[in-house]
């Protein structure tokens, strides 16, 4: 799996390393099932702390893309294709938002009364 | 290219790394010869004439004379070592993996030979008739101890890679792959080399022991210790997390041992290869071979190939082996800009 940041970018690095990992779900490279690499290998090929990989795959876990397990590390989850391009459109929202000077409330606002509609 | 190729991986070396060759393939086995002279020598007065010299299911059935079975232990002691030890290292001389493994079965085939000498010698002293000797199981397991400690020192006194050795001193050529990497980008690759196969029989090895333990209960312990430990050799080579970053490859054991680097200073040029484990390496899993290749091979197909700067080439099977070439040699490009002219060459 090919894992690209950009340092001098305005997105944090975990969004970027998470974003990674939904490309390569898109693409077919990483099926549910499959694991994703150990974050201590991420981190040092990348040389960014381990926190920061960690986090990337929180907000995985958090939108459904991949499942967390003890002793078994990242796994991909089942649904993680849905999952993964919901997490990418969610990122790519809170990019919109933060630009256009929502707060986090507003943004959520708008999220919680597209969903009820 | 392979002109220029050839006249820098040619590695002399040094008076120090010759002793030490020496002192693996020769000193040793003569030294562990020595040994078995002097043991022999000493226990001469308290041991049978003739004496046990093979053991079969009911006890010591083959005798010989003392003198003879002194003489033809050292003998076997040193040529076993001596021979082995030569001849690998005279095919496996350029690469140093393949190196310290030559040092290790010379030491460690020696030190086996040694030992079950002197331990033969050993249960029959006191003993007037070779006929009353013990079983001899018990020597067998020492000596396999004794050869694997010996087989470490051996590797460990053969030099291995001579330190900035195999640092690559030329530019990474122009035509070979590369991805784009922008100013302030970082990247990394990940994946496995793996191989199914090797699992099932590490599964098929425990059932056939457990299987085996049924009908053999006594020594069962040395049983199980050995096929543990040869199922978990084969788990350990089964699997290989691979990462291509800012260390260069890693290349590590999903049980954390062993593991190979190679930094980006080393990375001469990084390809995409077609392996086949029988016809280029004799088989699968940590394999060499005399064309200075060597690494982890794990299934046939595709796999990453890293040319060093001493020539010899790291190869992995990874699967979408061209992402990982490109991505190495990128980041050894950029690795050499950062260390300077000088680097260059």
């Amino acid at each position: 799996m090919f894992i690209r940041i950009d340092t001098t970018s305005s997105a944090p690095i975990f969004t970027q390393i998470a974003a990674s990992v939904r490309r390569a779900i898109a693409e077919g490279e990483l099926a549910s099932g499959d694991r994703l690499p150990a974050a201590r290998d991420v981190a040092e090929s990348l040389d960014v702390n381990i926190h920061t990989v960690l986090r990337g795959y929180q907000e995985l876990r958090d939108e459904g893309s991949i499942e967390l397990r003890r002793g078994r590390g990242a796994v991909v989850s089942a649904n993680a294709r849905g999952a993964a391009g919901a997490g990418a459109a969610l990122a790519a929202y809170i990019e919109a938002a933060r630009r256009a000077g929502l707060s986090g409330e507003e943004a959520a606002d708008l999220v919680r009364k597209g969903m009820q509609s | 290219m392979n002109q220029s190729v050839n006249t820098t991986e040619r590695q002399a070396f040094s008076g120090a790394e010759r002793l030490r060759v020496g002192l693996a393939v020769i000193g040793l086995p003569v030294l562990l010869g020595g040994v078995v002279l002097a043991v022999g020598l000493a226990w001469r007065d308290q041991l049978p004439d003739p004496i046990g010299i093979h053991w079969g299911t009911r006890g010591v059935d083959g005798f010989s004379s003392f003198t003879t079975d002194l003489w033809v232990s050292i003998g076997m002691t040193v040529i076993s070592g001596l021979l082995l030890g030569i001849i690998l290292v005279a095919a496996a001389m350029r690469t140093p993996y393949l190196r310290k493994g030559a040092g290790a079965m010379a030491g460690g085939l020696s030190a086996f030979v040694a030992v079950t000498s002197i331990g033969g010698w050993w249960i029959q002293r006191g003993l007037t008739d070779a006929r009353d000797a013990p079983d001899v199981g018990g020597v067998i397991v020492v000596a396999l101890i004794v050869g694997l400690a010996f087989g470490l020192l051996g590797a460990w006194v053969m030099p291995g890679q001579t330190p900035g050795g195999a640092v690559a001193r030329e530019a990474i050529p122009t035509d070979a792959p590369r991805v784009a990497l922008s100013q302030g980008q970082r990247a990394a690759w990940l994946g496995w080399a793996r191989s199914t196969t090797l699992v099932y029989v590490a599964a098929a090895t425990v059932v056939l022991a457990v299987g085996f333990l049924f009908l053999i209960p006594r020594d069962a312990w040395t049983v199980l210790v050995v096929v543990g430990l040869v199922a978990l050799l084969l788990l350990g080579f089964s699997a290989f997390r691979v990462s291509v970053g800012a260390k260069g490859l890693v290349t590590r054991s999903i049980i954390g041992w062993p593991r190979f680097t190679v930094p980006l200073s080393e990375v001469a040029e990084a390809s995409v290869v077609d392996v086949s484990p029988m016809r280029d390496f004799g088989g699968w899993g940590l394999r060499g071979n005399f064309k200075g290749q060597f690494g982890v091979v794990l299934r046939s197909g595709e796999a990453l190939e890293v040319r060093r700067g001493d020539g010899s080439k790291f190869v992995v099977t990874v699967d979408r082996p061209e992402e990982a070439a490109a991505l190495l040699n990128t980041l050894a490009d950029a690795d050499r800009t950062r260390s300077g002219p000088a680097a260059r060459g």
